[in-house]
């Protein structure tokens, strides 16, 4: 496969910056989520 | 509202764990991550690399450039419209606001992906990390107008001002997009020919290519839902926080002057302070309401 | 509404009449930009005469900041700005009498700046009559555009950084257009000039418009 190098740092930044943002919203929502009262979090 | 929330991170809280996920959002995103599993094989494996016009291999950047570029434009459509909503009275509410700025949040990630995609996909076809063209260019500016949007987002103010600059702000930026897009087409086309490599932006695209970037798009536009489903949620839970802060402020100022003597105060755990996370988007409060 | 936008008008070039705060910091800020930009390319005559219109625009738009950005911190004292929205004048009216107080200082300046470029750069004027509407059009909607962000920006602690950040970018276009208006103009070849005026000539009825429709509400919080 020619350009192998550049294609793999290119999905390596997609998917590694969508892994990590998707990662630290999840992580928020936990820490937020157990500040916050149950009834107040609508989608429960 | 003190009390209230210690007894249900007590009891209440035990049950289900605290997330921002439900099981409807757990579905979606394990059917978002199969089909990011799909879109690899499709793209390395099963579709064919393109004929030697267009840069054999660097054809596959297609299949996440183009998906996250339509998909920060989708995002920013839904921005304005959330903020228009925002601001006509009659649908005004916390909801339309907060999702704006998920939107625009998940957009601009998207956007700086394109950019780094496009500017890696444009070594290899053209030769050059940039040109000056018009779809990049435009792509550029709205980039940075967004950043904008964001920092007004995460301006200390009244939530309430706050949200309604930041709405206007976001259908400006949106507006403005179409604008930006002529200007640039005609400084670019006024002046000299169409790059000889900007064939290249469209290579002939049939068959396996094709469904291989519609999967692409499908699979974005999947990952942007669970995205924004989750951001909007944590965004839910730093505005209840900032109400509750204040509420609070106020309750510990009035124990401080000795009017009456709530126990609950100290009990209220440390990290639910007024001000728990410097870094988070929305987590100050005003600094004219906590000081004493 | 209009007799509104004239006081308001009025009222502004009045205070600047007096604290000539545009006449000696905002004039010489530009004609210094002028001037940092010989140094930055060179003196080289060739080249600083051949962008003469771009570097000549960027010092407008960058001028344009410091101006909205004075005209909003007008406001700011003294509760002015309460005082101007219990004042009973219409918001659309107060729009554009900022506007077009700051589209007349701007206006000025580019006369300014103008003599300046002419001088150091040693740009011939040339195809007058689409110079002059190009930098009409153009004032037009860097005026309403600025007022706009610039009552945005207003009261945050932040507003400093906040305003070229969110203001520039959306100038873009009227950076390019005006920019090739005047290259057109200087070049002796006005026909293609003229559908950049079109260009700014739409930017600034958009604005205009938004803002009319838009300030009252922001005033409100401001």
């Amino acid at each position: 496969m020619r350009f192998a190098g550049y294609l793999a740092a290119g999905y390596t930044i997609v998917l590694g910056s969508l892994a990590a943002y998707a990662a630290r919203i999840v992580a928020k929502g936990r820490r937020l989520a157990r500040q916050v009262p149950v009834e107040e979090q609508r989608w429960r | 509202m003190t009390t209230l929330r210690d007894e249900t991170t007590r009891t209440g809280a035990r049950p289900v764990p605290a997330s921002t996920g439900t099981a409807a959002t757990r579905v979606l995103g394990g059917v978002t991550l199969l089909a990011l599993g799909v879109l690899l094989y499709l793209a390395f494996v099963a579709s064919p690399a393109a004929g030697p016009s267009q840069g054999f291999d660097a054809v596959r950047f297609m299949y996440v450039h183009v998906p996250s570029a339509w998909l920060a434009y989708l995002s920013f459509a839904v921005c304005a419209l959330c903020s228009a909503l925002y601001l006509w009275r009659r649908t005004r509410s916390r909801f339309w606001d907060l999702l704006a700025g998920a939107s625009a949040e998940v957009g601009t990630l998207f956007i700086a992906l394109t950019l780094v995609t496009g500017s890696i996909w444009g070594r290899i076809t053209w030769g050059v990390y940039w040109t000056w063209d018009a779809r990049l260019t435009t792509t550029a500016v709205l980039f940075v107008m967004f950043l904008g949007y964001l920092a007004v987002r995460r301006v200390a103010l009244d939530v309430e001002v706050r949200s309604r600059r930041a709405a206007v702000v976001g259908i400006i930026a949106f507006l403005n997009v179409p604008i930006v897009h002529n200007s640039v087409q005609w400084w670019r086309t006024l002046h000299q020919e169409p790059t000889v490599l900007r064939t290249d932006l469209s290579p002939q695209i049939e068959g396996l290519m094709l469904y291989t970037l519609l999967f692409g798009v499908l699979t974005f536009t999947l990952l942007y839902a669970w995205l924004v489903v989750h951001r909007f949620r944590v965004a839910w839970l730093e505005d209840r926080l900032e109400a509750a802060g204040l509420g609070r402020a106020i309750a510990e100022r009035r124990a401080e002057a000795g009017l009456d003597e709530d126990p609950a105060v100290e009990g209220v755990p440390a990290p639910a302070g007024p001000a728990p996370d410097p870094s988070g988007p929305a987590g100050r409060t005003t600094p004219e309401v906590t000081a004493p | 509404m209009l007799r509104d936008a004239v006081l308001v008008a009025g009222k502004d070039l009045r205070i600047e009449g007096r604290s000539r705060i545009a006449t000696n910091q905002v004039a010489p800020f530009a004609v210094l930009i002028l001037v940092l930009f010989a140094f930055a390319l060179d003196a080289d005559r060739g080249l600083l005469t051949r962008a003469a219109a771009g570097l000549f625009w960027v010092a407008v738009l960058f001028s344009t900041v410091l101006a909205v950005q004075r005209s909003q911190a007008l406001e700011s004292s003294d509760g002015a700005r309460q005082a101007l929205r219990l004042s009973g004048l219409d918001p659309a009216g107060i729009f554009l009498g900022k506007a077009a107080a700051v589209a007349v200082q701007l206006l000025a300046l580019q006369v300014l700046l103008g003599i300046g470029v002419v001088v150091l750069y040693g740009a011939g004027p040339s195809g007058a009559l689409l110079l002059v509407v190009t930098a009409l059009a153009a004032t037009a909607g860097l005026a309403a555009a600025g007022s706009l962000y610039a009552v945005l920006a207003a009261g945050l602690r932040a507003r400093e950084t906040l305003l070229p950040l969110l203001l520039l970018p959306v100038l873009a276009p009227v950076l390019i257009g005006a920019t090739r208006a005047f290259e057109a103009a200087l070049e002796g070849a006005p026909g293609m000039g003229w559908d950049w005026v079109r260009l700014l000539g739409v930017f600034a009825v958009v604005y205009v418009a938004f803002g009319t429709l838009a300030y009252g509400s922001l005033l409100e919080d401001a």
